[in-house]
């Protein structure tokens, strides 16, 4: 089956022969890569790779081995889009500290999204502080995250800002 | 010649803008064969009832120091002035949208063309007024009411016909878009950079209108009355403004390749007012006083305008867009 699969890759050395082993391991055969560098944010490229695969038996354990890196954006069979993953920051501003930050982690986990990076400005525990988190989310889940986002911002009073996503 | 007789009601910086323009333009409008003539002024007070020059009306620090000055107000003049297109440009109230909400409602009852730049009446009755400018076979006409001098409504309707729009979103108040950049440029607090905002003129004494989105949500409603056809209220806008944005948000949302912007989204099922993150190459990420708008399309895909929300001349731009839509192709009085 023809497979096109759009990888999230650090933009550094051996990041494309790390996502290569499980497509390897599960018989893909790679027919073309090409990495969208107008694209690239944050330190990542999307990397388009595309490649013939036996079958479904041998696609889903390979895409779920990527899975567990956090590498597969969007996952394409026949024309079809199979998986799709949006990649979204939001700034909380407020008691972030105060208010349980690993449990509001958590929640958005439960809501479907996978929190890439997490950045925090605190100078002074007592203060209000920021965080800046990067959330890869599937795409059906990106309405039940922004509900969890705004629920949260409710309950704990923080400020939430969320990008602007295309 | 064609000539189309004009009503102006409000004659402040819009009004007197759009007879800036007419004089300005006088030249391009004749090449075009088409003469714009003031038959009215009407200000709160009373009224200018006869033709009147755009220079001579320029010349007028009140409309009353005017040898044709009647002490009568549109609605009661309404059927005296035998003008083709009325241009409502009175304040926009969001409470009840007077009185640009009579003025309409009565222009369109006598048989004329409305064309207006103000947004209360839109924001709180598109449906209605739609319904009764379609009633007597005249055109309402509202470029002007959102981001001025932008064209949004008129390039639907000329550029982009057989475009479904998915969404619309946009940074659509130019005073926002001032304090939020220069907390971001210099730093500062966000009292300090409205301080800064209303001793420039950009901000009111009274800002809540814009700092707490109402502006914004005034806009959201129309565009999503009159491009999704939700019939969308003022009042059906959810809204969070500015006044809690810290200089360290912004200062950590810049280091991480974001400006804050007040955003306004709207689509078939939502309409929201909010600060949000907008990456710097992002064409939402317009500074100082610009706006953007961005229409999501399912043929052009998206589409993105930027320039001047607001200033008389560019409000006036727009106004003259929608009037010559008009005059020009021969949408004339059916009577």
């Amino acid at each position: 089956m023809h497979v096109t699969l759009t990888l999230k890759l650090r933009d550094a050395p051996g990041e494309l022969l790390e996502a290569l082993k499980p497509i390897a391991a599960h018989r893909g055969n790679i027919i073309s890569i090409a990495h969208v560098h107008e694209q690239a944010k944050d330190g990542f490229v999307p990397t388009m790779i595309v490649l013939n695969v036996p079958d479904t038996g041998h696609l889903m354990p390979m895409v779920s081995e990527l899975e567990k890196v956090g590498k597969v954006i969007e996952l394409r069979t026949d024309g079809h889009v199979l998986q799709n993953k949006i990649s979204v920051s939001v700034l909380f501003y407020g008691h972030v500290m105060r208010t349980d930050a690993k449990n509001t982690m958590d929640r958005l986990g439960e809501a479907g999204a996978n929190v890439s990076s997490f950045s925090l400005d605190i100078s002074d525990r007592s203060k209000p502080s920021c965080a800046l988190l990067q959330l890869d989310v599937e795409e059906k889940k990106y309405r039940s995250v922004v509900n969890e986002i705004e629920k949260i911002s409710q309950e704990k009073s923080l400020l939430a800002i969320r990008e602007v996503v295309m | 010649m064609k000539t189309t007789k004009l009503a102006l009601i409000g004659f402040g910086n819009v009004g007197r803008g759009l007879a800036q323009v007419l004089s300005m333009k006088k030249a391009e409008l004749a090449k075009r064969g088409t003469n714009l003539s003031i038959v009215a002024i009407c200000g709160r007070d009373g009224s200018v009832k006869g033709e009147i020059a755009p220079d001579a009306a320029l010349k007028l620090k009140k409309i009353s120091e005017s040898k044709l000055f009647v002490k009568k107000t549109f609605t009661e003049l309404v059927d005296d002035i035998g003008a083709d297109i009325m241009v409502e440009m009175t304040p926009t109230n969001v409470k009840d949208g007077e009185p640009g909400m009579s003025n309409i409602t009565s222009a369109l009852n006598s048989g004329m063309h409305v064309v207006t730049s103000n947004k209360g009446p839109l924001a709180l009755s598109f449906n209605e007024l739609m319904a009764l400018a379609k009633k007597k076979d005249r055109q309402l006409r509202f470029e002007a009411a959102v981001c001025a001098g932008m064209p949004v409504f008129n390039m639907l309707e000329n550029c982009l016909q057989l475009n479904e729009v998915t969404a619309i979103r946009g940074v659509l108040n130019g005073t926002t878009n001032f304090i939020l950049t220069k907390m971001q440029d210099e730093g500062v607090s966000f009292d300090v950079a409205l301080n800064q905002a209303r001793e420039m003129g950009i901000a009111e004494a009274d800002a809540s209108y814009d700092v707490d989105g109402i502006d914004t949500a005034a806009k959201l409603a129309i565009l999503g009355s009159a491009i999704f056809g939700t019939n969308k209220r003022f009042k059906d806008v959810a809204r969070v403004g500015i006044s809690e944005i810290t200089p360290e948000a912004v200062a950590m949302a810049k280091r991480k390749g974001f400006a804050i912007k007040l955003v306004g989204e709207v689509d078939r099922e939502r309409a929201k007012v909010s600060p949000r993150l907008v990456r710097f190459p992002n064409p939402l990420n317009v500074k100082g006083t610009m706006n953007a708008i961005q229409l999501e399309t399912d043929l052009a895909k998206e589409v993105t305008v930027i320039g001047r929300g607001a200033g008389p001349i560019e409000t006036a731009s727009a106004v003259v867009s929608d009037i010559l839509n008009i005059a020009e192709v021969g949408y004339g009085r059916s009577d």
